[in-house]
C-alpha cells in the first residue's frame, strides 16, 4: 500500500510555514545554529544512549530496569497535561483541536476544555493570536483577557494584555466582546476597545471599570509610556520584542519603536528594518514598505532576512 | 527548424539521457555542495535548505508522531537548527534527505522521551459535508488512524518510530537501521516487540488490518 494513503500527511498552512521560516532564521541569526551553542540531548543517538546503558545496567539492572520500564511504557501514556504556557523571549505556537494559538514572546495563558465542550484561552499576560476554524454549531472557542471576554465565532484575530490593559485586534471574521457586562461585535479589520476608548481608558480613573481587581495605583503604565528614569534602559533585544508585542494592538507604534531601534544599527536593528518593513507590508502601506525593503537588502544583501525580503518585496511589486 | 516535405532529411539529436548513476552522483555533489555553502553561513544556502527540505521533515514527524502536534513548530524549528549544526559531518557518503530523516528522528525520538509538556491536544475532526458519499469512509479511516496512534503511544519510542518508517512509511529494514542509527538486527527486535503489541488489537479491529499491514519490500524479517 502506498505510505501516502495510509497516514496522508495535513500539511501546515503557507502562513504557519512562513512563520516557521521566519522564526529558524531568527533563531540561527541569533547564533542558534552555531556549532559553538551547547549540544541538546537531541545529538545524544539513541546508539550512544544505548552504550551509555549498557554500562550501568550490571548495577541498576535488577532494580531500576523494571521500575524504568513501567515509568516509560505504563502511566506516560496518561501522563497529566498542564495546560498553561509561559513564553520566554521567542514566543510559542501551539494548537488546541482546530484552532492555533500563537503566543508571544512574555506571555502567559491558560488553555482548558475541549472541542466538545467549548475552549477557554485565558491570557494572563501579553498577546495570544488566535485562529479558529467555524464552530458549526460546537460549543464556543473563547478567550478570557481580565475583566473582558472574547467569544469566536470562526475568526482570526488577536488578544493583547498589559496588566488591566486589553486590546483585541480583528483580522477576518466577527468576535463577541463582553466587558463590563456589555457585550461589542468587533469586525474583520477593527479593534477593540476603539480609539476614543483607548484614550480615555489612559487615564487612570477609567481603568479600574476594565478590571475591577486591579486598584488603579498598581495599573501597569500604558506600553508608550517611558520606562522610569531609575530603571536601567532596555536592551536592543527587549525593545525589538516590545516592538512585537505592540504590533497587533499599536502597530503606529510598533512601527515607531522598530525605526528607532534601526536607525541604531547591530543585529537588532538589522532584524527592526526588515520587521518594520514587514509590518509596513501587512498593514497596506505598500509604498513605505517597499522602501524599507529595498533599504534592508541595499545594507544587508545577506542579512537574516534578505530572503524573506525579496520574497515580500516581488509579492509587493 | 526540422522541415516536413518530400525530400526527409534524417535529422538527428544529440540528446545523452544521463543513466541513474549519473543522476545520482549529480545530485551528490549538488547535495555535498549545498551542505557546505550552509557551513560556510551563507543565509541563502540556508534558506535553500529549509525550503526544499522542509515537507520532509514535516512528513517524518507527523507520521511518527500523528499528528500536528501542537509543538510541531518548534520541532520543525529544531529539527533544522540541529540539521544546521550537524551539517559539517555531512560527507555525501548518503543522500542529503536519508541524513536529514536520521537528524529528524533523533529530534522526534528526543521529543517522546521528554516529559509531556504540551498543552490539552483536542482531537481533530473536520467537518465534512454529509452530502458527501466519501466522508463516512473518511471518518472512519480517521478514527482508524487515532485507534492506531492510541496503541502507538503505548510503545517504547524506538519501537514506534521503527515501526512508523517501516510499515507506515514503507522503508526497508535496512534504511529504518541506517535512520535509526542503529544495527538491522536491533532494527528487527524492535519491529518485531512493536508487532506483537499491535497485531493483537489489528486482528480484532478490521479498519486497522490494511494500516498495519507489513510492506513488501522483499525483505525476511
Amino acid at each position: 500500500m502506498d505510505p501516502d494513503k495510509k497516514v496522508a500527511v495535513t500539511d501546515l498552512s503557507e502562513q504557519r510555514w512562513m512563520r516557521i521560516e521566519r522564526r529558524l532564521f531568527e533563531r540561527v541569526a541569533h547564533g542558534e545554529a552555531d556549532l559553538s551553542t551547547p549540544r541538546s540531548r537531541v545529538e545524544a543517538s539513541p546508539r550512544f544512549r544505548m552504550a551509555g546503558a549498557l554500562v550501568l545496567a550490571g548495577a541498576v539492572a535488577a532494580i531500576g530496569g523494571g521500575v524504568a520500564w513501567r515509568a516509560l511504557t505504563g502511566p506516560a501514556a496518561q501522563a497529566v497535561v498542564p495546560s498553561r504556557i509561559a513564553t520566554e523571549s521567542t514566543g510559542s505556537h501551539v494548537s488546541v483541536g482546530e484552532a492555533t494559538l500563537d503566543i508571544a514572546p512574555q506571555s502567559v495563558v491558560a488553555v482548558s476544555g475541549d472541542d466538545m465542550n467549548g475552549v477557554t484561552v485565558t491570557l494572563e499576560h501579553g498577546r495570544v493570536e488566535c485562529e479558529v476554524p467555524p464552530r458549526h454549531g460546537r460549543p464556543p472557542f473563547s478567550v478570557q483577557a481580565g475583566a473582558v471576554s472574547v467569544r469566536v465565532v470562526g475568526t482570526h484575530f488577536a488578544v493583547s494584555r498589559e496588566a488591566a490593559t486589553v486590546d483585541v485586534n480583528v483580522q477576518r471574521g466577527v468576535v463577541a466582546v463582553t466587558a463590563n457586562g456589555q457585550e461589542t461585535a468587533v469586525h474583520a479589520g477593527e479593534q477593540w476597545p476603539p480609539a476614543v476608548m483607548v484614550a480615555e481608558s489612559a487615564a487612570p480613573s477609567a481603568v479600574p471599570q476594565m478590571a475591577p481587581a486591579a486598584p488603579s495605583g498598581n495599573v501597569a503604565p500604558m506600553p508608550s509610556a517611558a520606562p522610569a528614569s531609575s530603571s536601567p534602559p532596555p536592551s536592543p533585544r527587549e525593545l525589538y520584542e516590545a516592538a512585537t508585542r505592540l504590533e497587533a494592538a499599536r502597530p503606529d507604534l510598533a512601527v515607531a519603536k522598530y525605526r528607532a531601534l534601526a536607525t541604531k544599527g547591530g543585529p537588532w536593528g538589522t532584524n527592526a528594518l526588515f520587521a518594520q518593513g514587514r509590518l509596513e507590508s501587512e498593514r497596506g502601506h505598500v509604498g513605505e514598505a517597499r522602501l524599507l525593503l529595498e533599504d534592508y537588502l541595499a545594507r544587508y544583501p545577506s542579512g537574516p532576512n534578505a530572503g524573506d525580503a525579496r520574497q515580500l518585496l516581488s509579492r509587493l511589486r | 527548424m526540422r522541415q516536413c516535405g518530400p525530400t526527409l532529411t534524417p535529422v538527428t539529436f544529440d540528446v545523452s539521457i544521463p543513466t541513474n548513476t549519473a543522476v545520482s552522483s549529480l545530485r551528490a555533489a549538488s547535495d555535498l555542495d549545498l551542505a557546505k555553502r550552509c557551513c560556510a553561513g551563507e543565509a541563502n544556502a540556508q534558506r535553500d535548505l529549509f525550503r526544499r527540505e522542509k515537507r520532509r521533515v514535516h512528513a517524518t514527524l507527523y507520521r511518527v508522531l500523528g499528528n500536528n502536534t501542537p509543538e510541531m513548530d518548534d520541532l520543525v524549528q529544531e529539527a533544522f537548527l540541529e540539521i544546521f549544526r550537524a551539517l559539517h559531518t555531512f560527507r555525501g557518503e548518503a543522500a542529503l534527505g536519508t541524513w536529514i530523516d536520521r537528524v529528524t528522528v533523533r529530534v522526534a525520538y528526543a521529543h517522546m522521551r521528554r516529559p509531556r509538556s504540551r498543552v490539552v491536544a483536542l482531537a481533530v475532526v473536520p467537518d465534512a459535508p454529509s452530502s458527501d458519499p466519501s466522508a463516512e469512509d473518511r471518518a472512519m479511516s480517521r478514527d482508524a488512524l487515532r485507534r492506531l496512534y492510541a496503541l502507538l503511544d503505548r510503545l517504547e519510542a524506538r519501537q514506534r518510530i521503527a515501526w512508523v518508517l517501516h510499515v507506515l512509511e514503507g522503508r526497508p529494514i535496512a534504511e529504518v537501521a541506517a535512520v535509526m542509527e542503529a544495527s538491522v538486527v536491533a532494527t528487527k527486535v524492535r519491529l518485531w516487540r512493536a508487532r506483537i503489541a499491535i497485531d493483537g488489537h489489528a486482528r480484532q479491529d478490521p479498519a486497522l488490518r490494511d494500516l498495519v499491514k507489513t510492506p513488501a519490500t522483499g525483505e525476511e524479517e
